[in-house]
């Protein structure tokens, strides 16, 4: 373990907080190309994470990370994802479920659960030094999930998925300083195939659907 | 070349063709021949290796360390994994020929490549499976197993039968995984380690109750997997699905792979137990031996029947199995010793003669592209060497000497038979009834294979395609050809294989003090389990008389100096015998459907059509009869399973209501419940 005043411990943790930030934002977001957007930008954020965590705590072969971060998440994935939007929406607007102040109330319900269920962890393990970044992982997941259930586009849902995994990344990258590269390798991938398929998907629901609004599938039932 | 040189080589080559399948899949035949080189080569080294294991009896072990975090690729080669490699090896070599020629019927129709890059998979992870010494990597290898054969029994997936039965396969299979996976972690929970030496050594302070737990788990896993009644459903519709040279891969060693995962794990690892285990896998297998049998009787899809023998042998080989476990349950470590050698040399004797079958079947499929043998006869006019292997194939089964079949099966009746002598109460009378059982099965089954051999090629042609058959290329009567010496080899001169099995044997048993006895008791000439001089025979001795008996009848006959003069066949005084006047497959096994009509379930449909004309209402022109016979298990059995999981399943649906977003809620709520819970 390192000394607590490293400025990368600092940077890490202060970093995690603006990925939570972005999440909230996200919740906030009434344009989908702009849900894309603050996605990129906090998938930014986890790659400097991940350089901060490299070099901070000497666990070199995340450096490698953070490229396939920018290439994959930063980069491929939002162009992927606006390309999507480009061809398949006419509404180009997050149709929520749940209306924006209620969303956000919840948002932060989510964070105080967070940091709530965490607590005794980091009493538990008095080595760790990051102090947020335990809790801002599972909040960032939390609110994933909960963008995927209260929009109603398979686009939102997608990124609702991303924005869960860019939580398990960071919580990966602080809990255990680097998991094997076999491993992140296999995790890049199966986000990388993951939106591939999903891609797929949604194209094949416009098709059947007219529509991409997902609370249309459940005429699907048999 | 050491074993270790020769495990990595065997691996590689497979790898490579795999790889080039995958490469020149745009030339078919350049595809064929270099993959299935390559899988040839693979198995020669296969032989080479189990061949050193098996006779020097030196284990051996082999680690690929670090290439997955965590998982330690742990393989480990002792004569018993060694044996079954040997039988992997044998079949993948005659296979891997045949597969040259017989691939030709699917250029330029389907992707040949893929079938390649399946088979050589699939003989990897077979491999995998018999060497793996670790509960982890033999669910890896186990599960790429059912996998791969499972695409290679779709493969030829524009058939509406092969999907569907690629679809009840892959269900059953994963039904049998689910049992296995969990005996795994109940033995992982208690011995800290997901290696097989630390299972081993933790399994003798298991708890009883948990003992046969694990027994009954890995015996139905396992058991699905091999085929036994009444968990068989899957394999008469999945191994004939397959194209041929898959099938006889799947039941000429696929469902060893199984019963070499019940014998490790029941015998070895968990160190064999109470008598009723020994006792329940000999019900199971008398069962499997007659329905088998008796369902391949009535049948009349060429590979379908033959699907259906491979669960009447399956039976016989449990029959040994089950057998031995009864005895070292109560310690007789000698006939333990024969019951067990018994049933891995029939094993091996089942893979040889039961790919050697498929495999011509495979050639009959080839030349007349009809499976049903109703439509097929005189094919031994057309294919005098196909005829002539199936011939070899079928007297193996029906367990005739001097083939190896005979053997096998005769051991079998001496380890069932002991049982009286040797133990005590009921058992002393259970395991005899088992042997009569055994002879039941095994008459079926020349009643069966009569059948199959004499409608299929005997006769005159019944249809177009038996008309214009033509014998198959060299390759594929190569790669029958080995198989077809090698069941005569084994029939006259099992002493040179009988050795090594015994020791297989006795590592299983525990039994390392009688390794000096070795069981089987041969000397050049005469075969006697024990030296109890209960009774023996001479494979070599009836060899010598069959072919001194067989000669003599020539000279004696004159045949040799008789010229051949050629006639017509008396009809009767009609005028010219037709096809449609010939035995059918049907009337054949008719007296048998009469005798076990309660077990077939036979539903009959007999439709007389009277003539057009008002005059003549009782003149009947037309009687059509149908006759389909039924599966007692279907009825009895799945339907039951079926019509519970309906229930559950309708409740449920309450549940159901298609909302993605709703799902993903149940998710949430879950998820944060149990955050609450666990904290």
């Amino acid at each position: 373990m390192l000394e607590n005043s490293s400025i990368g411990v600092y940077a890490i943790d202060r970093l995690a907080l603006g990925m939570l930030g972005a999440v909230i934002i996200m919740v906030l977001c009434n344009r989908l190309a702009a849900l894309v957007y603050v996605y990129a930008f906090q998938s930014l954020l986890l790659a400097a994470i991940a350089f901060f965590a490299s070099s901070g705590l000497h666990a070199h072969h995340l450096i490698w990370m953070v490229y396939l971060i920018i290439i994959v998440k930063v980069l491929g994935i939002p162009y992927m994802l606006l390309r999507l939007i480009d061809t398949l929406t006419i509404k180009r607007e997050v149709e929520p479920y749940v209306k924006w102040p209620i969303s956000l109330l919840a948002a932060s319900g989510l964070v105080i659960l967070a940091y709530y269920i965490q607590r005794d962890i980091l009493e538990l393990h008095e080595g760790v030094v990051f102090n947020h970044c335990l809790s801002t992982s599972l909040a960032v997941i939390l609110i994933g999930l909960f963008l995927m259930i209260t929009r109603k586009k398979a686009i939102t849902q997608m990124v609702g998925l991303l924005t869960m995994e860019n939580g398990v990344f960071l919580g990966a990258i602080v809990l255990t300083s680097g998991m094997p590269m076999v491993i992140e390798l296999g995790m890049s991938f199966d986000v990388l195939v993951g939106i591939l398929i999903m891609g797929v998907f949604t194209f094949r629901i416009k098709e059947t659907f007219a529509s991409i609004d997902t609370s249309k599938l459940n005429s699907l039932r048999g | 070349m050491g074993s270790k040189e020769s495990f990595i080589l065997m691996n590689l080559l497979l790898l490579l063709g795999t790889f080039s399948g995958l490469i020149l899949r745009g030339s078919p035949r350049i595809c064929s021949y270099v993959s299935s080189a390559f899988t040839a080569l693979a198995a020669v080294c296969g032989l080479f290796l189990s061949g050193n294991i098996l006779s020097t009896g030196k284990a051996f072990s082999f680690n690929l360390p670090g290439l997955i975090p965590w998982v330690d690729f742990a393989f480990f080669l002792d004569n018993v994994a060694a044996f079954f490699l040997l039988i992997i090896s044998l079949l993948t070599l005659a296979i891997s020929i045949y597969s040259i020629g017989y691939n030709e019927e699917h250029y330029h129709k389907r992707d040949v490549g893929l079938l390649c890059i399946g088979i050589n998979l699939f003989i990897l992870s077979m491999i995998g499976v018999v060497t793996a010494n670790s509960a982890m990597i033999f669910l890896i290898f186990w599960e790429t197993m059912t996998l791969v054969s499972y695409f290679l029994v779709v493969y030829e997936y524009e058939k509406e039968e092969s999907v569907s039965a690629g679809f009840i396969y892959i269900l059953m299979a994963h039904a049998g995984t689910a049992f296995i996976l969990t005996a795994f972690l109940l033995l992982y929970r208690h011995s800290g380690s997901l290696d097989f030496t630390a299972f081993r050594t933790s399994a003798g302070d298991l708890p009883g109750g948990l003992k046969d737990l694990l027994f009954v788990f890995f015996f139905i896993g396992f058991g699905i997997k091999a085929g036994i009644v009444p968990l068989h459903i899957w394999l008469p519709k999945a191994h004939p699905a397959a194209p041929s040279n898959v099938s006889a891969l799947m039941s000429g060693v696929m469902i060893k792979v199984a019963v070499y995962g019940l014998i490790r794990m029941v015998m070895d690892v968990l160190g064999g137990g109470s008598m009723w285990w020994g006792g329940v896998i000999l019900v199971v297998a008398s069962v499997s031996a007659v329905f088998g049998i008796l369902y391949a009787l009535v049948e009349n899809d060429i590979k379908k029947l033959l699907a259906y023998s491979s669960i009447e042998n399956i039976g016989i080989i449990l029959m040994g199995v089950g057998a031995s476990m009864v005895f070292s349950s109560v310690g007789l470590h000698g006939p333990a010793l024969i019951a067990l050698t018994a049933g891995l040399l029939h094993a091996l004797n089942h893979a040889l003669f039961k790919g050697l079958l498929f495999l011509s079947a495979g050639s009959v499929v080839y030349s007349s592209h009809a499976r049903n043998i109703e439509e097929l006869g005189g094919l031994i006019k057309k294919m005098p060497w196909t005829a002539l292997f199936f011939l070899t194939g079928a007297v193996s089964i029906c367990g005739l000497p001097p083939f190896n079949g005979f053997v096998s099966e005769w051991f079998t009746f001496q380890g069932l038979l002991m049982g009286f002598g040797a133990l005590e109460g009921g058992s002393k009378v259970f395991l005899p009834m088992v042997a009569i059982v055994l002879c039941l099965s095994s008459a079926l089954a020349a009643a069966c294979f009569v059948k199959a051999f004499g409608i299929t090629f005997l006769a005159m042609p019944r249809s177009e395609h038996a008309r214009h058959a033509l014998e198959v290329p060299l390759f594929m009567r190569l790669g029958m050809g080995i198989l077809a010496v090698l069941c005569l080899l084994l029939g006259v001169l099992p002493q040179y294989i009988l050795g090594p099995i015994g020791n297989v044997a006795s590592t299983l048993i525990h039994a390392e003090v009688y390794v000096g006895i070795n069981g089987v008791s041969s000397d050049l000439f005469t075969l006697a389990p024990l030296k109890l001089n209960l009774s023996s025979f001479s494979p070599q001795g009836v060899f010598l008389l069959l072919l001194t008996l067989m000669g003599g009848l020539l000279l004696i006959l004159g045949i040799p100096y008789k010229k051949t003069v050629l006639g017509e066949t008396w009809g009767c005084g009609i005028p010219a015998l037709l096809p449609k006047m010939e035995y059918t497959a049907t009337a054949f096994s008719k007296p048998f459907m009469i005798i076990f009509r309660d077990i077939y379930d036979i539903t009959e449909d007999v439709e007389k059509i009277a003539s057009p004309t008002p005059l003549q209402p009782h003149f009947v022109r037309i009687t059509r009869y149908r006759a389909s016979v039924g599966h007692i298990f279907d009825r009895y059995f799945y339907e039951l399973i079926l019509q519970a999981v309906m229930a559950v399943s309708s409740r449920m649906q309450v549940i159901q209501t298609g909302s993605m977003h709703l799902y993903l809620l149940y998710i949430f709520v879950t998820l944060i419940v149990l955050l609450f819970w666990a904290r």
